[in-house]
């Protein structure tokens, strides 16, 4: 009686191949994917993976700044992008504040440097204070998130 | 792709629209637009002229951005690269508030004093330092060198 071993198949997909890949879904939909293309999403599966992680210290980054900065801001929305994730302030005051925007700046280049937020392409905005309606015109271009809906921040 | 004494050519001409435009106050979201277009321009032409930069030139903001808050050789660039770039969004997408359509957000955000001594007298002024270490002291006002043949 022979006894087999469970069967292992590794499928190279190189990177740089220019062949063709096959997906069969337990549905049984079937479709075709360029190995490089695939590849590469073996790649951002990897990332997504730790981007969950950064995306999670990135909110408690923000949401310590807004606490030091409670008496100038109003409200923060952070805006999903496709390219990127913006983080908007909306000022109390409606003059512009150099400190508010200089310390901005400030946290912009910490998360921008920071090895823990490698995945994290985030632009800071403060504006002044305005309706919700005008503030939509920086928000609108992408799926907008209050980190203060979730507990500490949101002063409005 | 634009060289840098074209950058440098574009940022003077920028100055001259600054000039124009500054003189009345009503111009001054118009103003800090085209400051920022300036500091814009004197930025690319660093990057053209500064050996130590591995990126000759960005074509969009996001990679500008990027390369200007990312290199600590450019950190007092950026710092004062992106107020401009603040301001100058607030002057183009936000005139008006909605919920009050008469007002002026923008001549109550920034009057006319403060873009002349913050945005002018301080912001574009320190880019141009930061761009003079690496471009001459004399690089808005020397005239470009003839292409030699």
């Amino acid at each position: 009686m022979s006894m087999s071993e469970p069967q292992t198949s590794i499928v190279l997909l190189a990177e740089g191949s220019d062949a063709e890949a096959m997906v069969q879904m337990d549905s049984g939909d079937k479709f075709f994917v360029a190995v490089a293309d695939a590849a590469r999403a073996c790649q951002m599966v990897d990332r997504f993976k730790e981007f969950g992680p950064q995306f999670n210290e990135l909110v408690r980054t923000l949401r310590t700044w807004l606490e030091d900065h409670r008496d100038k801001v109003k409200s923060a929305h952070l805006a999903i992008r496709s390219r990127d994730i913006l983080f908007l302030v909306i000022q109390k005051s409606a003059e512009f504040d150099q400190q508010l925007s200089e310390s901005l700046t400030e946290l912009d280049l910490l998360i921008a440097n920071s090895r823990e937020l490698n995945l994290i392409e985030l632009d800071v905005l403060a504006i002044p204070t305005v309706s919700r309606e005008s503030a939509n015109a920086f928000l609108s271009t992408g799926q907008a998130y209050a980190p203060g809906h979730a507990g500490a921040v949101d002063a409005e | 792709m634009p060289s840098k004494d074209a950058h440098i050519s574009a940022a003077k001409a920028n100055q001259h629209t600054i000039d124009y435009l500054a003189a009345n106050d009503e111009h001054m979201p118009w103003v800090v637009t085209v400051a920022f277009y300036k500091a814009l321009h004197i930025i690319e032409a660093v990057l053209d002229a500064d050996p130590a930069c591995p990126i000759k030139h960005t074509d969009d903001h996001k990679t500008r951005n990027n390369l200007l808050k990312r290199t600590n050789r450019y950190r007092n660039l950026w710092q004062n690269y992106r107020p401009l770039w603040e301001a100058s969004l607030i002057a183009r997408c936000l005139r008006a508030n909605e919920a009050a359509p008469s007002h002026d957000v923008f001549s109550t955000y920034m009057p006319a004093n403060k873009v002349r001594s913050l945005i002018l007298g301080h912001y574009l002024a320190q880019i141009e330092s930061s761009a003079a270490k690496i471009l001459g002291n004399d690089f808005l006002t020397a005239q470009p060198k003839p292409k030699s043949l």
